[in-house]
């Protein structure tokens, strides 16, 4: 199901906060997760199974690792951060990293490792060893997403960093609830242990969910869709004029930000709403000065996850400088596949993890930070437009293909001339241009939500009722990470 | 530290939502304005639909959206459930739970009160149209699959031929994407029996019109797809003739309709005549005694089918109609034309070729391409020509025909198969037998028959807006047929009824698989003059095509 969506607006949000509000403080997370799973099992129902599986097993485990595993009373308590785990706490830890991990590699990667090793023994000429009656896999929604949070669960609870859950409604809850459940943000264990225990629900809270929630969802109909309109026009095409092809990179640079940003808002919305407060994740991106400065206000949730569960333990920066540089790159080579089984992401992740890299090796007084600080913000958007294009093309052909109409090479169709009647009408245009304004001058959601006037209120209800016209006029689209 | 790090990122947040600063005031008309909204469709919901019908003519207890409930497996269902497996054979399907949201989407009163004023504001002020139609210069109008066709990468290319399989919803056949294994089939089936092929590619608007759509366009320019003339020389190499109609267009003025997906009456009329001298002089075709067809004058006026999926307010002014003169063509005695079964030519094609012939297409009667054909020809022509589907429709038809037993080729020299060159970018090429002459299931008597029947499985219509064309027939499977007043009837039978009216689904189209049904049902060979043209949605089962064909009326 999509928060942008008839389905969702108009019925599963009211009937949602309805029972929420209805039901008495024990029965809340039962019925939210029940109602997670109908969200999560509209796109398919067997999902649900899946991820129901998972739960259990990450549940056991966390169980298992506090030694509380079939002893049903006493209180749960957080263990000692730096004490000594036995093999069993160790074993349990590896069971539920290998299940989530082992999901994420069936799910995920398998036809990228069944096309891999279809195009290498074709090369070698052995084409006859191919796995051509091998079943194709399905990729089940948001299962990137729901498997690094159970993740953090079992490790954030080995490490001591949180407490084990007893109730299982309240770890089920955890791991499905819908608002960030398909698309981030990725809420770890421990940012929300304590809420699950016990939170308030305000009318401050609620109202700021309210204004989360509009505002998200303006950023998704209003910027994000009429962006991605473009975006899809331009790459889509078989060939484009090289203007037009910078605007399409643009277009998409804007349509993601706006796409998962505006998610983002909605996700944290919806858990104000519901009384739980999910960290920020997002802070203005594209006001970054460095690939570095980027990676700290991009999918934060990622980042962090990355940083806090791999790249530390790999040895982080302590290790010396080329080892920083291989853990940066290899923690960004592993983020581009997290996003998705292509060599499209690989080589993104791989072009931000040389640059972070890079940006290391060249230190705070090299001559890129002498430079102005819009010179800088206006390179880093223009490096990281050139990244999206992999991670928007469908294949690696396809990616360079369309870098090299942006410098003019490539032959061009006739048919390209039409691409111009179609982007840039007024409405795209204006589009854009808004777009624009609120990536480089706007406030953010957290700063402007923070004091909410009447005038204000009015604002976000505006936003609100705009998109949802809007939304009437647009076809089925769906979140861009929906498919990570 | 990166403890502390995700920790101080947990507190900055809690802090910062603790500081919120609102006033109860603000805060309950937000939240009350909030709750109104998301509560604002289901409310206009119950009231709008109060008075609606079900399917089978009674009034409805619950409106639309309770159908929810119809995804949930029945009593029957669960009890049955023997196995796990069984158990989890009672999830609906994803092809269920996406129609009812479709469904849901579509029934909205609310949206369908909010949507034409809407996108009267997008059209009129921001110059856009939508998904399936864009607005070009001066009030061209473009349809989406058409500019598609120009502007995206070759359609024989790998790439695109790969994507094409990887898209589309899980519950439908993998499109075929290849256009040439299914023309060199029939090409091969014709020859077989001494028939001539005519391949007829017929260019879309932008590809020879691209400056009402962008101003820089060359105004001469010729906008094919990238793989169009390999796919021109391919044909041409394995011996397929192909009449490329775009050095005709190219110099006819005004060649396509300026809100409308299709071209002029004078266009066809063009097309034809160099059609027939290309039919007579490099297939061969001899000439036979002047038929004696002539045409008549007549003014139409109507707006297209691209501005309709628009779906502005229906009020006048809103698009001006567009008027044509179209040239009817009546036999030597004054009647109407009529395709003719006998006739050495028989065309197999799309709405290019229904267009100023199918009347409900709204452009006039008597004067499409067949017609226009005949007339240059000055001898019949047999037809089968469907809206939508023109890569596969037509030769859908003629298979089915001629597995039935009714060899629709039967004397035929020639087989025209027309089809728009959009096909040829995002067509299903899908490859269908022709099998020689045989005794096949003998056909249907004639006369209606009163029966009662139940519903086994049933095609669906496309969603409203999507397509160009506003009506569509679906296909029931039915069995345990049981007519009333002694006629004979067969057990089981193929029913077409209409599933999409002027852009509406039917009541049929929500007929439950199971459902019985008290039905008027006319031998197809009676009916198909009158509705056999119209876009069509098979059966997926080709067994059941075998079956004998009628058109359906659902009665009380």
């Amino acid at each position: 199901m999509v928060f942008s969506s008839h389905l969702f607006v108009y019925y599963f949000l009211p009937i949602t906060l309805a029972i929420y509000y209805i039901l008495p403080r024990r029965a809340k997370h039962g019925a939210l997760t029940l109602l997670s799973y109908v969200f999560y099992g509209w796109a398919n129902p067997y999902f649900v199974l899946l991820m129901f599986g998972s739960t259990v097993v990450d549940y056991v485990c966390g169980l298992a690792i506090v030694g509380r595993l079939g002893r049903g009373k006493g209180r749960i308590r957080t263990l000692p951060k730096d004490g000594a785990r036995s093999r069993g706490q160790k074993v349990a830890l590896a069971i539920s990293i290998c299940s989530n991990l082992s999901l994420l590699a069936f799910f995920k990667y398998f036809n990228f490792a069944a096309g891999n090793y279809n195009a290498i023994v074709s090369a070698l000429g052995l084409a006859d060893m191919q796995w051509e009656g091998v079943f194709r896999v399905t990729l089940p929604l948001g299962i990137s997403f729901y498997t690094f949070q159970s993740m953090s669960y079992s490790i954030d609870v080995y490490r001591g960093d949180a407490r084990a859950i007893r109730a299982f409604p309240d770890f089920a809850c955890y791991v499905a609830m819908f608002p960030q459940l398909v698309a981030g943000p990725i809420v770890r264990f421990s940012e929300v242990s304590e809420q699950l225990l016990r939170r308030a629900h305000t009318l401050e809270k609620f109202t700021r969910g309210v204004a989360f929630f509009s505002l998200g969802m303006a950023k998704k109909v209003l910027l994000a869709n009429p962006c991605g309109k473009i975006a899809d026009t331009v790459f889509d095409a078989g060939s484009v004029l090289a203007p037009d092809a910078w605007y399409g990179a643009v277009a998409y640079a804007f349509q993601i930000y706006f796409d998962f940003s505006g998610y983002s808002d909605m996700a944290i919305g919806l858990g104000l709403m519901l009384g739980f407060t999910f960290p920020k994740n997002f802070d203005s991106p594209y006001r970054a000065d460095s690939i570095t400065d980027f990676w700290q206000r991009w999918h934060i949730s990622l980042s962090s996850w990355l940083r806090d569960y791999l790249y530390v333990p790999l040895g982080g920066n302590r290790k010396g400088p080329r080892r920083t540089y291989v853990n940066l790159a290899a923690v960004m080579l592993l983020g581009g596949l997290w996003h998705g089984a292509a060599w499209n992401y690989v080589i993104w992740g791989g072009i931000h993890g040389g640059m972070l890299a890079l940006e290391r090796a060249m230190g705070k007084d090299s001559a890129y930070r002498r430079l102005p600080r819009p010179a800088r913000i206006a390179m880093t958007f223009a490096l990281t437009a050139f990244a999206w294009v992999f991670f928007r093309s469908g294949t690696l052909t396809e990616a360079f293909s369309y870098l090299g109409h942006m410098v003019g090479v490539g032959a061009v169709q006739p048919g390209a001339a039409l691409i111009a009647g179609i982007v840039y009408r007024p409405y795209y245009v204006l589009s854009m241009s808004a777009a624009a304004v609120v990536v480089w001058v706007a406030p953010q959601t957290w700063d402007w939500t923070r004091r909410l006037s009447a005038v204000r209120a009015a604002a976000c209800l505006a936003a609100l009722w705009l998109s949802l016209i809007a939304l009437a006029t647009q076809a089925y689209n769906p979140f861009i990470y929906f498919i990570f | 530290m990166t403890r502390s790090l995700a920790r101080m990122r947990r507190d900055t947040a809690a802090r910062d939502i603790g500081r919120t600063t609102v006033t109860p005031w603000v805060s309950a008309s937000l939240i009350g304005a909030f709750c109104a909204t998301l509560l604002a469709a289901g409310v206009v919901q119950h009231v709008a639909e109060m008075p609606s019908a079900s399917p089978d003519g009674e009034p409805r207890s619950w409106p639309q959206p309770y159908d929810v409930f119809r995804l949930l497996p029945s009593r029957a269902e669960i009890a049955a459930v023997g196995s796990p497996r069984d158990a989890l054979r009672l999830a609906p399907s994803v092809r269920e739970i996406t129609g009812f949201e479709d469904a849901l989407e579509d029934a909205s009163a609310l949206d369908g009160a909010i949507l034409p004023r809407a996108q009267q504001v997008l059209s009129r002020y921001l110059g856009v149209g939508n998904e399936q139609a864009y607005l070009g210069r001066d009030g061209e109008m473009y349809y989406r699959p058409d500019v598609d066709y120009a502007t995206g990468p070759g359609f024989l290319d790998a790439a695109h031929l790969a994507r094409r399989v990887k898209g589309g919803p899980s519950w439908e056949d993998v499109p075929h994407g290849d256009p040439l294994p299914a023309i060199r089939s029939l090409h091969a089936a014709l020859q077989a029996r001494g028939i001539s092929l005519v391949v007829v590619p017929v260019p879309v608007k932008p590809v020879l019109q691209a400056q009402g759509l962008a101003p820089f366009a060359h105004p001469r320019g010729v906008a094919h797809n990238p793989s169009y003339a390999s796919f021109i020389d391919t044909l041409a190499s394995d011996g397929v003739r192909a009449f490329d109609a775009t050095a005709i267009l190219a110099v006819t003025e005004e060649a396509y309709l300026r809100t409308d997906t299709h071209w002029t009456p004078r266009a066809v009329e063009r097309v034809a005549a160099a059609l027939a001298a290309y039919t007579r002089d490099e297939v061969g075709l001899t000439t036979r005694a002047h038929a004696g067809y002539a045409r008549g004058a007549e003014e139409i006026e109507n707006i297209g089918d691209v501005a309709t999926m628009l779906k502005l307010p229906p009020r006048p002014g809103i698009i001006a109609p567009e008027p044509v003169e179209i040239r009817p063509v009546a036999t030597s005695t004054g009647e109407a034309w009529a395709p003719e079964p006998t006739a050495r030519v028989l065309l197999l094609g799309d709405s290019f070729a229904n267009i100023y012939s199918l009347g409900a297409m709204g452009w006039g009667e008597g004067a499409g391409l067949a017609e226009q054909l005949s007339h240059a020809l000055q001898e019949p022509v047999d037809r089968i020509a469907l809206n939508a589907g023109g890569a596969y429709a037509a030769r859908q038809e003629l298979s089915r025909q001629l597995m039935r037993g009714d060899d629709r080729l039967a004397g035929k020299e020639v087989v025209v198969y027309q089809f728009a060159v959009r096909e040829l970018y995002s067509g299903d090429w899908r490859v269908y037998d022709m099998p020689a002459p045989a005794a096949g299931t003998p056909g249907p008597g004639r006369g209606q028959v009163m029966a009662h029947a139940r519903v086994v499985a049933l095609s669906m219509p496309p969603q409203p807006g999507t397509v160009p064309y506003p009506d569509c027939v679906i296909a029931f499977h039915v069995s345990d047929i049981t007519s009333e007043g002694g006629v004979t009837a067969p057990d089981e039978a193929v029913v077409f009824v209409w599933g999409m009216r002027d852009n509406e689904w039917t009541p049929e189209a929500s007929t439950a698989v199971g459902a019985q049904l008290r039905m008027r049902l006319t031998p197809w060979a009676d009916a198909e003059a009158q509705y056999g043209s119209y876009s069509r949605r098979e059966l997926d089962d080709e067994d059941a095509w075998l079956l004998d064909v009628y058109w359906g009326e659902i009665l009380p």
